[in-house]
């Protein structure tokens, strides 16, 4: 293929990904392009998508790193082969700020339970606290099993856990594991 | 002291090695270059050990699964100590491995720091042998008719093709570089097999891998052995007919004792027919490799086949038998006789079994092929299986347009395919009211296919099972026979089962319709 005919079909579809973009409110200097191309030997039917370059196109060179991608994934390769692009493909990125990491609403918390639970085979006295009643700063020492609506989260012995800052929990080993 | 493989490792290893044969398998059909492959998945793979014992397979037609370790002994007897890394070999000898000379079957040795740790398998169709007709021959009456035919062949040595043996194949082929692209696919698996058990055996070593492979084989026989034992003693025997041989009109003759007796399960087809001049005689492995799916499809269905399977059972096949094929029989259509062998296998074990007793299906694989040369296409052949109805069982009804026993996996071509890559329509794809047999428990029905020729080229058809439709069982009634018709362009119709190279004006219609199963 003409490697003008194929530059000005990624030019194509470059201006329909800016296009999206910028409907949504990106700025033109957050805006990138990440193209590939999906290539087989003549006369398959799956395909291998082989990533390009920006900048100009050495077709040669996408034809080389396609046998290098197709000896790795089937253990032998046709350089000599026919190939064919069975499709192209432009990812157009939009880079947004960071967002802030806002802490989750305040929830009324169920009073903790406890009981006993076996770890290495034996009893402990374990703690059963709702993670809504949890604030940051404070610890939660294992062995605990800390519930909430979407997950439970089991701290065994010689572990603790704690809120950090937008309410995500941070678990960190102070004893021997058992 | 020995290393040994804890039961949680033998069960790592034994779900591991099942996976690894579905990514091998994976690996064969995305590189596929033929849509027989790719599309049909007229395939198999697997994963052995170092002494061609069964670990882990995968199919689209599971009937080859049964006979693909004797590949690896043929490999290993030939060559002995001669097998390196990065070797490949192929074969396709009917008597030797069983099936058409169309079935090559690529060998791989797995290697694990220079030491020889198992065997990757891959078996595939390949669309033309170089047979006296493009695709498949249908009036051979002898192997030398068939296509090129090779025993055990290194063709890359030490990871090199072996140049001459690649211009071989592509001058005994008539699709050149799409045959030359699906033994490219066949190798694939078998480096994937080898990437991946690498993988593991990263992780466990070669001697907690070994231990596990052997306590899987126990598994297995265990198993078997005590499903064998459960089953009521006692000798039953079946028979019925092949409407002929694709060169004549005489029915050939199927029959099938099975006897059991303790943990014993022993099958005997003597009875079946001598050798026969067309080329419906099967080669013993494949013969065995049908009983093992037959057998399989009775006993521990759910547990993939290892090293330690079937041991429990004895396949006795006289030396002048059409299940037997010696040279120079002609054996393209192989599995004609299969499909009846497994109903008559499932008929005696329902006898033996009665909570899994099963009315016979429509049997066989029921092939219709169109192909040509053009200016634009080159030389295509469109090649499929046809669905079928299948028999009822004790306690529900059967499944209507499923392909057939032997086949499983094996896909017909989508109308898709037909339109756009042949000059052929499908004008109706649909279920064959009323075909399957009448019985408290209704058997599945067969399919119309109704194809349109746009232009002009060749058809090929091999149906069968009209003299010996599925039976019922329990009093229920037979299911409907295979029919076909051709309106030519004039409006005259033709009514056969079997069909060589006949030219097709365009504006043909061929419409084939496959037999029901048997009631319950």
């Amino acid at each position: 293929m003409d490697p003008a005919t194929l530059k000005a079909a990624f030019a194509s579809l470059a201006e329909t990904g800016r296009e999206y973009l910028s409907s949504e409110g990106i700025t033109p200097e957050a805006i990138s392009y990440e193209r590939s191309v999906d290539f087989r030997y003549h006369g398959q039917e799956y395909v291998m998508t082989i990533p390009l370059p920006s900048g100009t196109i050495d077709m040669a060179a996408v034809r080389a790193s396609f046998d290098v991608a197709y000896e790795r994934q089937y253990g032998h390769s046709s350089p000599e082969g026919r190939v064919e692009m069975a499709n192209i493909r432009l990812a157009a990125l939009g880079r947004r700020p960071r967002p802030v990491n806002a802490p989750p609403a305040s929830v009324a918390a169920r009073p903790p339970r406890e009981r006993a639970v076996h770890f290495a085979g034996a009893p402990q006295k374990t703690v059963i606290p709702d993670r809504n009643g949890m604030t940051e700063g404070k610890v939660v020492s294992g062995p605990a099993i800390i519930e909430e609506g979407t997950a439970t989260t089991l701290l065994p012995p010689g572990w603790q856990a704690r809120l950090i800052v937008g309410g995500h929990m941070s678990q960190t080993r102070t004893g021997a594991a058992i | 002291m020995s290393v040994t493989a804890d039961p949680i490792t033998t069960e790592v290893v034994r779900n591991f090695v099942i996976s690894c044969a579905e990514d091998m398998n994976a690996s064969l059909w995305r590189s596929a270059h033929s849509s027989v492959i790719y599309g049909g998945k007229d395939s198999a793979v697997a994963l052995m050990d170092e002494h061609g014992n069964m670990l882990g397979q995968s199919t689209g037609v599971p009937l080859f699964i049964g006979a693909i370790d004797a590949c690896v002994h043929r490999v290993k007897a030939y060559y002995g100590d001669d097998i390196h890394e990065g070797d490949v070999f192929i074969m396709n000898d009917s008597y030797l491995q069983g099936t058409h000379l169309h079935d090559v079957t690529a060998i791989g040795g797995i290697f694990r720091d220079g030491e020889l740790v198992g065997f990757g398998d891959a078996r595939a169709h390949w669309g033309d042998i170089g047979a006296i007709d493009p695709g498949s021959t249908m009036q051979s009456t002898d192997i030398y008719q068939e296509g090129l035919r090779l025993g055990p062949t290194r063709i890359i040595s030490r990871g090199k093709q072996i140049r001459e043996w690649y211009d071989h194949l592509r001058l005994h082929t008539r699709l050149k570089d799409a045959t030359i692209g699906d033994l490219g696919s066949q190798v694939a698996p078998i480096r994937t097999g080898e990437r991946r058990l690498g993988q593991l055996l990263d992780r466990i070593g070669v001697p907690v891998y070994r231990s596990a492979c052997q306590n899987i084989f126990e598994q297995s026989r265990r198993m078997d052995r005590e499903a064998i034992a459960a089953i009521q003693d006692g000798t039953w025997t079946r028979h019925g007919f092949l409407d002929d041989d694709g060169t004549g009109t005489t029915p050939i003759r199927v029959e099938l004792t099975l006897t059991i007796k303790g943990e014993a399960l022993t099958v005997d087809l003597t009875g079946s027919s001598s050798p026969v001049p067309g080329s419906v005689n099967c080669g013993a492995k494949q013969t065995e490799s049908l009983l093992r799916l037959a057998y399989k499809t009775m006993i521990n269905p759910d547990r993939a086949i290892t090293g330690g399977s079937f041991e429990t059972m004895t396949v006795i096949v006289p030396d002048s038998c059409m299940f037997n094929a010696q040279e120079p029989s002609a054996c393209e259509w192989y599995f004609t006789g299969l499909g009846l062998l497994a109903d008559l296998f499932i008929s005696c074990m329902s006898e033996a079994m009665l909570e899994r007793s099963t009315a016979a299906h429509y049997g066989d694989s029921m092939v219709a092929g169109f192909f040509s040369v053009d200016k634009t296409r080159g030389q295509w052949i469109a090649l499929e299986p046809t669905a079928g109805g299948w028999g009822g069982r004790r306690d529900s009804d059967d499944e209507s347009a499923l392909i057939n026993l032997v086949n499983g996996g094996f896909c017909n071509i989508p109308a898709k395919v037909y339109e756009t890559k042949f000059p052929i329509r499908l004008e109706e794809f649909s279920i064959r009211k009323d075909s399957g047999g009448p019985g408290r428990y209704r058997s599945g029905c067969g399919v119309v296919r109704r194809y349109k020729v746009l232009e002009p080229c060749y058809s090929a058809l091999w149906f069968e099972r009209s003299k010996t439709p599925a039976w019922g069982l329990n009093g229920g009634k037979d299911g409907k026979g295979p029919f076909i018709e051709i309106t030519l362009p004039d409006g005259t119709k033709e009514h056969l089962f079997k069909m060589r190279a006949q030219a097709l004006e365009a504006g043909t219609i061929v419409e084939t319709m496959t037999g029901g199963g048997g009631g319950r």
